[in-house]
């Protein structure tokens, strides 16, 4: 732990933490904290004030708004009332939370597609971010194939999918909480991700940019290879799967809120199968979406039926 | 509990302001610009710094100390430390190498009889 802090548990800090590296809090702390490394609040852990940093695991209380770079994780035990934004933002069942959340996370998915990030800094919340982003590659692959509208078709690339993630899991530790949302995630956006159209976020820029179709073929040919511009594009559709916390307001999701986002996995199934609708605008939906299992459904009700219409 | 025996630990790059208190041990490779009071030993390391007045059950300073320490028990300015600053506690050393601006202040007694 050379370049971490600790404040134990019995101490408390009425005042501000800046700086680098990162930093354990099992004591409390009054007032804001911003580090460039990874954040954790334990257990014990009592953090009042803002907090950002690169990372974040939450295992205590927080009252104030999180904003992380890369991921926030709320575990069990966790409570926080605020608002988290991050590329990537887990809650697990068990965890409470009022506020917020916001994922700005296309970026993140290209990250990840590129490797770039495999191997964060070593800290106790390493696990984190290789189990979500394990998750997604899957996603991306299905994605990328899933335009095709046949439910058969579907099924088959999905299996080939599988096997490419497998291949890439090993790379990549999986964690099983957080894997789940990215394939939930990808089936509903396979459409949608070809369009280009991603609904709320004007900073994934790169994937519009890239044709869908160009983004399913490459994948195909090569999970492992190099995070080619179709890895990208398959990625991309995700975007506004981080975007949906964003219209969650006040919600108190403790363990519903988990579930939410894991249901959503369930719809995943469904979607492939559909046919690729007409690429319908969706740029102009509103950004914010419920995270609401309910709403995503509606979405794909939406692709179903007005889509194709 | 096993809080307590864990020592807690301002990092190097790290940077704190305002009030530190309560019980537990604490090394202080950061910065800390406020006041430090705990429960337990403190110790401020070779790169550390703490701007404020400090006070603990025992205190080792390798690093550097603007303000008032006061130790419980005992306070050790270990070569390389510097403090500027009154020090008061039991018991005070100060190792060859070290650097100290201010007043000591020790409790005891000394009898009458005692002195020459």
């Amino acid at each position: 732990v050379s370049r971490g802090s600790l404040l134990p548990e019995g101490i408390a800090l009425s005042g501000e933490i800046r700086g680098q590296g990162d930093l354990i809090v099992a004591g409390s702390v009054e007032g804001p904290i911003q580090i460039d490394g990874h954040l954790v609040i334990e257990a014990t852990g009592s953090v009042r004030g803002e907090a950002k940093a690169r990372a974040m695991v939450i295992r205590g209380t927080l009252l104030g708004p999180a904003i992380a770079d890369e991921t926030i994780r709320l575990e069990p035990g966790a409570k926080m009332v605020g608002d988290a934004r991050a590329e990537r933002v887990s809650v697990i069942e068990g965890a409470m939370l009022r506020g917020r959340i916001t994922m700005t996370g296309p970026q993140a998915s290209r990250r990840t597609a590129a490797g770039g990030f495999a191997a964060p800094v070593s800290s106790p919340d390493d696990a984190v971010r290789p189990a979500e982003r394990a998750p997604r590659v899957p996603a991306s692959d299905s994605r990328a194939r899933a335009p095709a509208p046949i439910d058969e078709r579907g099924m088959a690339e999905r299996a080939m999918a599988e096997r490419a993630n497998d291949s890439r899991a090993m790379a990549e530790p999986p964690i099983p909480g957080v894997a789940r949302s990215p394939a939930r995630r990808a089936p509903e956006r396979t459409r949608a991700a070809s369009t280009a159209e991603r609904p709320a976020e004007p900073e994934s820029t790169r994937p519009s940019t890239i044709p869908a179709g160009s983004g399913a073929l490459p994948t195909a040919g090569g999970p492992g290879s190099v995070p080619s511009p179709s890895i990208a594009a398959a990625l991309a559709p995700r975007v506004p799967t981080g975007v949906l916390g964003a219209s969650r307001d006040e919600e108190e999701s403790s363990g519903p809120s988990t579930a939410r986002f894991l249901r959503p996995a369930d719809l995943a199934v469904a979607v492939p199968g559909e046919p690729p609708a007409a690429p319908r605008s969706r740029g102009p939906r509103k950004p914010p979406e419920p995270v609401i299992p309910g709403v995503g459904r509606q979405r794909a009700r939406r692709k179903d039926g007005g889509g194709p219409a | 509990m096993s809080s307590r025996s864990v020592e807690g630990v301002i990092g190097p790059h790290l940077v704190v302001r305002g009030r530190l208190d309560g019980k537990g041990d604490l090394r202080v490779d950061g910065v800390v610009e406020g006041e430090i009071e705990l429960d337990g030993a403190l110790v401020i390391g070779p790169d550390g710094t703490v701007a404020g007045p400090v006070r603990a059950s025992t205190v080792e300073v390798a690093g550097e100390v603007h303000g008032s320490v006061h130790a419980d028990s005992a306070v050790s300015i270990r070569a390389g430390g510097r403090v500027q600053g009154d020090v008061r506690a039991r018991r005070i050393a100060i190792d060859d190498g070290a650097a100290l601006h201010g007043g000591i202040e020790m409790d005891f007694e000394i009898a009458e009889r005692d002195e020459p």
